[in-house]
């Protein structure tokens, strides 16, 4: 067997020690690097890539143009693609919960790996460029790398966000896009077209930020349209109909529900938006009936 | 899909012929890429100062003034002439092909891989964010149903930036009102990348180094995101870097064709975003160029041109609601506010402000191409003419409009801090700018090695 060369060996623990936070944070948590080491795993590839072109200037590019490292890289993104894609088949989570593996996180691997391939390949060849000046040399090689780093980091990022449903669901309808995109307030707001005629009048929440969807005119607008919306004053909304939101997830289970006061009213829609049905109910609305995903629109 | 692709063809074609004549026919791709942004841009400048005089938004109009300028630009175009710029040199034959592709593999690869990601998404993605759905859809949609602007002015928040982009979208819905305009954005990505790669090959850089720059640009966050998202920002860049690149082109040709043509998209990046006033930059170096090299008169011709660009849109706005905020207008009106915003407080948190939303996002660019500036005239000792001269004024001059708008508007608006995020998207401006100067300093070390 043949042996292989200290340099090799050398660059090779080097680079499986700067790989090492974003390989643990995808088997624990985001954050877990800083939690325990009071250093963001961000910082600690870019500063790792720093010491390897400095230390091992002379040994980069012992493997052939680094095409193992954007090999891996490209596997990398594949394999976590997948992962997502896996996820959308069944429920939220399911790759955690089966594989133990955070896929979220996998972006910092990739990106470190595509960034291995670069400092691998072409910091060997900026060396031979920039040979009169060494500190310039490290200067322009440890920006070009952190420049690399950061954006296949970004484009990782959005490819994650943006692909996985384009794979799992190719034939979604327009509507399905943006109930993925935008989630609970589209679905509801659709069914707020459906149950109001063109010209009711549609009062939404006082804009808070728990409420920065359906309380933003300008946005429920797109979907409304040519419906009249105002916010909602109790003294001077009068004949229309009043958005009941569960807003965030207050982190206890219970929601930041608007209004968080009983409206009387005619009638108002109880909305469920996961089982998609609607119950009409003639009586007072109280504050306490939505939570989640159920919504409700107060008939006033 | 079939309906933004009608779009982009008929917006090529209607100014092709000409853009060839000036161009060349061996810089095809350049020349499709410039008539794509002028003919989308020239076409829904001309229905909406149409439309204001009582011409409605209709697929047979729309046809009408797009036939109109057709036959127009035809006929233009028979009496027009102009020696050809200079081409990219010829790889010639498929052995050298070949070459290329080997010696740029993983180049290659990564550029279509991006390519190939952002296609499919503006493919399956309908328009979907927040400004998009609040404002520049939204008109779209309004004009394609109502015919005029009427209804989306009572709607209200109209006249915050011009129609560029929502008359784009119209032009789709009223081919079918359920189609999706996404592809324009493909079409503007490709744009600003084939350009800036056209124009590095013109100025003579190797093609290495402009691969590998015009991966960066493709490559870099903010630009690879704002390809699959239907706000102003990327076709704004596309069409003030044009508007630049032209100007540096000038610096080598000395035709008068690409001052008109830098006149032309200075001025029209008006038609996208009105507000920012980056174009004073360009106007500003365009200016001292022409007084360098004693073309004083083309210094009138081009802030007249670029100013009649910009007028319908603000008398326009002026008569919707009112005196429009000039950038100059609101200069002299802030000045004397200056002294009183001058406090140590104000400075310092105008000055975390930039660094969180622009030099955290852009800054790595900035130094990159600071640290090859110093290498390549400090280190190397090259002759600096005034294509990097000009550069380095137009960069400093957009980090100075980022820094000093920042500092104006901290003191004009209260809640000046609460969009952080508006002002990373819009300093993204930056990145064409700082990769292209890099790129040509970075071809001299290329070249001493």
């Amino acid at each position: 067997m043949r042996a292989i060369k200290p340099e090799k060996l050398y660059f090779l623990v080097f680079t499986a020690l700067i790989l090492l936070p974003p390989i643990t944070e995808i088997f624990t948590y985001h954050g877990f690097i800083k939690k325990h080491l009071f250093i963001d795993a961000g910082y600690i590839v870019t500063f790792g890539l720093f010491l390897l072109i400095i230390v091992y200037k002379k040994y980069i590019g012992v493997f052939d143009k680094g095409y193992y490292f954007y090999a891996g890289s490209f596997i990398t993104l594949a394999i976590f693609l997948i992962s997502a894609v896996l996820e959308e088949y069944n429920y939220p989570n399911y790759v955690f919960t089966k594989f133990h593996i955070n896929y979220k996180n996998a972006p910092l691997l990739v990106a470190a790996l595509f960034t291995g391939g670069f400092v691998n390949s072409a910091v060997k060849y900026l060396s031979k460029i920039v040979k009169k000046n060494p500190s310039i040399f490290l200067i322009i090689s440890f920006l070009s790398a952190v420049f690399i780093f950061k954006q296949a980091k970004y484009i990782s990022v959005s490819v994650m966000r943006i692909f996985p449903l384009i794979i799992a669901k190719p034939g979604l309808s327009y509507s399905e896009k943006l109930y993925y995109f935008w989630d609970n307030p589209v679905k509801y707001l659709d069914y707020v077209s459906i149950l109001t005629n063109e010209n009711a009048s549609i009062y939404l929440p006082t804009s808070t930020s728990a409420q920065e969807i359906t309380g933003n005119i300008g946005l429920v607008r797109y979907f409304l349209y040519p419906r009249k919306l105002n916010l909602y004053d109790p003294e001077k909304s009068v004949d229309g109909y009043v958005i009941a939101s569960p807003g965030n997830e207050l982190g206890d289970g219970n929601f930041n529900n608007w209004p968080d006061f009983d409206i009387e009213c005619e009638f108002f829609y109880l909305i469920d938006l996961k089982n998609q049905s609607v119950n009409f109910v003639k009586s007072e609305f109280s504050s306490g009936l939505i939570s989640g995903d159920t919504w409700a629109l107060i008939k006033i | 899909m079939t309906e933004s692709l009608i779009i982009i063809i008929l917006s090529i074609f209607l100014v092709l012929p000409i853009i060839l004549k000036i161009l060349g026919r061996k810089n095809l791709p350049l020349s499709i890429s410039v008539s794509y942004l002028l003919g989308l841009s020239i076409w829904t400048y001309l229905l909406f100062i149409l439309n204001t005089k009582g011409i409605t938004f209709s697929l047979k109009n729309v046809l009408v003034v797009y036939s109109f300028l057709l036959a127009l630009f035809f006929f233009a175009v028979r009496f027009f002439k102009s020696k050809s710029y200079n081409s990219v040199r010829r790889v010639g034959n498929n052995k050298n092909y070949k070459n290329v592709f080997m010696d740029n593999k993983i180049l290659l690869i990564v550029i279509s891989l991006l390519l190939i990601f952002t296609f499919i998404a503006n493919l399956y993605w309908p328009v979907k964010d927040w400004d998009s759905l609040v404002l520049y859809d939204f008109r779209a949609k309004l004009f394609a149903e109502h015919g005029g602007m009427k209804e989306a002015i009572e709607q209200g928040y109209f006249t915050s930036y011009p129609l560029m982009t929502s008359l784009s979208h119209m032009l789709v819905y009223l081919f079918n009102v359920s189609a999706s305009p996404m592809l324009l954005y493909e079409g503007f990505y490709l744009s600003i990348l084939i350009i800036f790669y056209y124009s590095l090959k013109i100025l003579r850089t190797s093609t290495r180094v402009t691969l590998f720059f015009t991966l960066a640009l493709m490559g870099y966050g903010i630009i690879f995101e704002q390809s699959t998202v239907s706000y102003t920002n990327l076709p704004y860049t596309a069409y003030l870097f044009t508007g630049y690149i032209f100007l540096l082109l000038w610096l080598k040709n000395g035709k008068v064709t690409s001052i008109f043509l830098s006149a032309l998209f200075t001025g029209l990046s008006g038609w996208v975003r009105f507000a920012e006033p980056f174009w004073i930059v360009i106007v500003i170096v365009a200016s001292l160029l022409f007084w360098l090299k004693k073309k004083r008169f083309y210094i009138s011709v081009y802030i007249l041109s670029v100013y009649l660009l910009r007028l319908p849109w603000s008398l326009f706005v002026e008569s919707v609601s009112g005196p429009v905020p000039y950038a100059a207008k609101s200069i002299s009106k802030t000045l004397p506010f200056l002294t009183q915003g001058a406090r140590l407080e104000n400075i310092k948190n105008v000055l975390s402000y930039l660094y969180v939303n622009v030099i955290l996002e852009y800054g790595i660019v900035i130094l990159f191409y600071v640290v090859l500036f110093y290498f390549v005239f400090m280190n190397l000792k090259k002759r600096l003419d005034l294509t990097f001269i000009s550069d380095l004024l137009v960069v400093s001059g957009i980090i100075g409009t980022i820094c000093l708008g920042t500092f104006l508007f901290s003191i004009l608006v209260e809640s000046w801090f609460q969009i952080g995020d508006s002002l990373r998207r819009m300093s993204m401006i930056i990145v064409p700018f700082a990769i292209f100067a890099s790129a040509r300093l970075f071809d001299h070390v290329y070249k001493e090695r």
